[in-house]
């Protein structure tokens, strides 16, 4: 097993190597000036020619594609993702700073959505062509379907601004605000995020689940006069978790970097909108590291996904 | 399988908690260079905790600032949203609300000449205590650290984004005594006391020492720094040594991007005021009895610009024509249409905010073309323009056909941009509205790679030269390449008179000559407002969070 891992370590390097050189390319092909942005030359400010060029010239803007291409890979292997445009401050620090309210999120999302895709996908699939499948199905569709812009504002209009029940916006920190504030600011954030990941989930463990009851081993062990709730918890499940598993483990790994709209919305001072943020202004250096750990990232999930299969199916050779 | 579940939450929780961010120690002695220490986010002014406990009684006024926080540094600032933050922490010279000029850490001026100014600071200004820089010494702010503030701004080997308009405006500073300066410039400048309400001043020993400002900020402001969350909050609290006693015990500024949830949280009470409330949450703030709605001093000035070089608008007839087909009374109207009956913006027949020198509104409405679509074709048809098959005019087997863009964050900007295409379209002129990415715009408006979009800006004293000044427009993002040398002259011979009446004449005749050329199609200006509690006092006096909250010229507060 370890010469997997260390075999799809190595495999992870021609991996960066590409989605930098890709990102690096776009970023270039990209219009939008940063040296105007630093420089808070928007609606209200003027620059001279000069310091415009001495700025470009600071940010080695002026340097052709490759070398800054070279600089930025030869920095990135030293561990030196640059320093942002904008704050001047080290990209690896400003999104290690970040991503714990990211993860925190991620992990109560996930959470939430398996709370709710468990025994949704298990009931639909059980009761199949029922009431409840129809039902399940159909909350599912809902799910995916509601853009999360709009689902985080009716959460927020319904359970903050009508029923006062949660705060609008924010995070709170144990240490700072206590644990119900804690709890209370994730609530909602969490449940926006985790419910459009239970709709996938749903519809996940019902097929999945549907295609592992109708195989023989399921009705020999119905046959052995095995309860049902026995046979689906010990056989059945464990068995319909392959794909399930393989979709969550893209959906984490989206989660950590795509949580951009909830996080925006939510004021949530997570790395999705650090990513919108610099995006928006053109933080070349910013954008390049972002997005260079959150494939990092991606790619161990994915080799934590094929390490949960062999435990899942012993079957599955790692090797 | 419960023991697995068990370790798996138990993980889940150990991971979660490891996650909290902890409280760092200030960085007291980093170097200051550059802005990296502001990352280390959790950062506290020496002796307080993360956010000090709000005990009973205390006045605290929590604010909702859209704005990411770049910096804390005095001199790398270049958005509103730190402004809003560190204004309040240092203080400028002056200040400036529209046209009024409000005393800062100076209390009064002299001019002997044109060419000189003598500045007075007040004599009971001191540097902000209990921190690593002074700790609990009080330290008279004097005119030599001043002196030493404008020298190094103007080195340019220092990075400060006030250098350029520092260095153009004064050529040396003397220290006269403990309390005065004596500033010269090379020529009259109109502007001296505006420019210098953009530097803030900071202290000398911080750099001396090499003290890291990013990290823990000390100026001699009102209210001093306590702690800042990353992309969360940044919390100030009094200053009792400022001259004037804050009202407030504290103040908080939450960060809250999407400004239709700060609105809400404006409703919930967990913010007292947010700076821009959106057209589509006005009647919400206005129907509640326990908020107000407090436009922004001055009108943003907002217009649809020709690309003058574009040979499609080359012509200032073509240009004024296409302002007859647009009826910009109606698309005003439509654009700010709430059923509130707040005033959010109101046309603009030139370029000059109408409370800023140089406005004179009924001037512009006789120089202004009038809403004539008739009048439009028969422009056109003298220029030789024929309409085609399809109605769309032609020349020499060419489509009238551009496109405008808008930019896509502003949501009036965009209508505006829907609205003139509309309109124009039915006389006959192809134009497509095109809303496009804020930094897109940016650089297609400064490469002159547009034929007419939507902007905003220049409202502010600079703004002429900022929207029309052949050169000195060049960088920036109102770029129309127009080119007239009688108005750059105006322009300039503004900059340089520093009698007000005088100089609004000739800024006044300035704009006057931008209209009959038609540079631009205005469109209006835009009276942002702002949502408040009732509760906040003092505020409405001079409704921005542009300068501090606390100084001679007012003191918020809020009432129990």
């Amino acid at each position: 097993m370890w010469n997997y891992i260390l075999k799809r370590i190595l495999m992870a390097i021609p991996t960066l190597l590409i989605i930098s050189f890709m990102i690096f390319s776009l970023l270039y092909l990209t219009p939008g000036d940063p040296v105007l942005l630093m420089l808070g030359s928007g609606d209200t400010q003027s620059v001279s020619q000069e310091q415009y060029e001495a700025v470009q010239k600071e940010l080695g803007l002026d340097k052709p594609f490759l070398e800054r291409y070279v600089d930025f890979l030869l920095g990135a292997c030293r561990g030196d993702l640059g320093t942002s445009y904008i704050t001047g401050e080290n990209v690896f620090q400003t999104v290690m700073m970040r991503m714990p309210a990211t993860l925190i999120l991620t992990v109560s999302a996930v959470l939430v959505g398996i709370l709710i895709a468990v025994p949704l996908g298990i009931l639909a699939a059980v009761k199949h062509n029922s009431i409840w499948d129809s039902l399940a199905t159909f909350l599912a569709t809902i799910g995916v379907s509601l853009p999360k812009f709009w689902f985080g504002l009716v959460l927020i209009i319904y359970f903050s601004l009508r029923l006062k029940l949660f705060p609008s916006q924010g995070i709170a920190y144990i240490d700072r605000d206590g644990i119900g504030a804690f709890f209370s600011h994730l609530c909602l954030p969490a449940v926006s995020l985790g419910l459009g990941l239970a709709a996938t989930q749903t519809r996940m463990i019902r097929s999945s689940m549907l295609e592992v009851l109708n195989q023989d081993y399921i009705r020999f062990a119905q046959s052995k006069g095995f309860k049902d709730k026995a046979v689906i918890a010990r056989h059945a499940f464990k068995n319909a978790m392959i794909p399930v598993v393989t979709v969550l483990g893209s959906e984490i790994g989206a989660l950590l970097g795509g949580a951009v709209v909830t996080e925006t919305i939510f004021s949530w001072p997570g790395v999705g909108r650090l990513a919108m943020n610099s995006i928006s202004r053109r933080d070349y250096p910013m954008i390049q590291g972002n997005t260079l750990i959150l494939c990092a990232i991606f790619l161990l999930i994915n080799l934590i996904v094929d390490i949960i299969y062999a435990w899942l199916n012993p079957k599955i050779r790692l090797n | 399988m419960k023991k697995r579940l068990f370790a798996v939450i138990l993980a889940m929780s150990c991971l979660m908690t490891a996650c909290a961010p902890k409280e760092e120690a200030p960085k007291a002695t980093q170097p200051q260079t550059t802005a990296a220490e502001i990352s280390q986010k959790e950062t506290t002014a020496e002796g307080s905790a993360a956010q000090p406990a709000q005990t009973a009684g205390e006045k605290v006024l929590t604010i909702g600032t859209p704005y990411t926080l770049d910096t804390f540094l005095p001199w790398q600032f270049t958005s509103d949203g730190d402004r809003y933050v560190i204004s309040n922490i240092y203080e400028c010279l002056f200040e400036y609300d529209a046209n009024t000029c409000i005393p800062g850490l100076a209390e009064s001026y002299t001019n002997p000449d044109d060419c000189t100014w003598d500045v007075k600071i007040r004599d009971n200004a001191y540097w902000q205590t209990g921190n690593d820089l002074f700790g609990d010494e009080k330290v008279p702010v004097t005119a030599a650290d001043v002196k030493f503030v404008m020298d190094w701004t103007m080195d340019p080997a220092n990075g400060s984004k006030q250098q350029t308009n520092l260095s153009s405006l004064i050529t040396s500073v003397e220290v006269l005594d403990e309390h005065t300066l004596r500033f010269h410039t090379e020529e009259p400048k109109a502007l001296f006391l505006f420019t210098l309400s953009r530097v803030m001043i900071f202290p000398k020993k911080a750099i001396d020492e090499g003290f890291d400002l990013n990290a823990q900020p000390v100026g001699s402001g009102a209210f001093k720094f306590v702690s800042y969350q990353t992309d969360d909050q940044v919390v100030l609290e009094k200053n009792g040594d400022y001259y004037v006693t804050p009202e407030l015990d504290q103040v908080i500024f939450k960060i809250i991007p999407d400004k239709s949830v700060a609105a809400i949280a404006l409703q919930n009470g967990e913010i007292d005021i947010t700076p821009q409330v959106l057209s589509t949450d006005i009647d919400a703030i206005a129907s509640n009895d326990q908020l107000e709605l407090v436009p922004n001093t001055l009108g943003w000035y907002r217009y649809a610009g020709f690309n003058c070089k574009d040979e499609l608008f080359t012509d200032p007839e073509i240009r004024r024509a296409l302002a007859m087909a647009v009826d910009m009374d109606a698309a005003v109207a439509a654009t700010f249409r709430n059923n509130s009956g707040t005033k959010l913006a109101i046309r603009a027949y030139g370029p000059i905010p109408l409370e800023l020198p140089g406005a004179d509104e009924a001037a512009w409405k006789a120089e202004s073309p009038s809403y004539d679509p008739d009048g439009a074709k028969a422009i056109l048809e003298s220029k030789g323009w024929k309409p085609g098959s399809d109605g769309i005019y032609e020349k020499d087997g060419k489509k009238f056909q551009f496109i405008l863009k808008t930019p896509n964050n502003d949501n009036n900007r965009v209508k505006l941009g829907t609205i003139i295409s509309t309109q124009l379209k039915q006389i006959g002129i192809d134009c497509v509205a095109q809303p496009t990415e804020w930094a897109t715009l940016l650089t297609d408006i400064k490469a002159g790679d547009t034929q007419m979009f939507v902007m905003g800006g220049g409202s502010s004293l600079n703004g002429m030269e900022m929207l029309f000044h052949t050169t000195l427009s060049q960088s920036n993002s109102h770029r129309v390449f127009y080119d007239n040398e009688e108005c750059d002259a105006l322009i300039e011979k503004a900059a340089v008179t520093i009698d007000q009446e005088e100089r609004g004449k000739l800024l006044l005749e300035a704009s006057n000559m931008t209209i009959k050329d038609s540079v631009h199609m205005f469109g209006y200006f835009e009276y942002v407002q702002i949502g408040m509690n009732k509760k906040v006092t003092d505020f409405a006096k001079a409704p921005t969070l542009w300068y501090s909250l606390c100084n001679g010229y007012r003191n918020v507060g809020i009432s129990e």
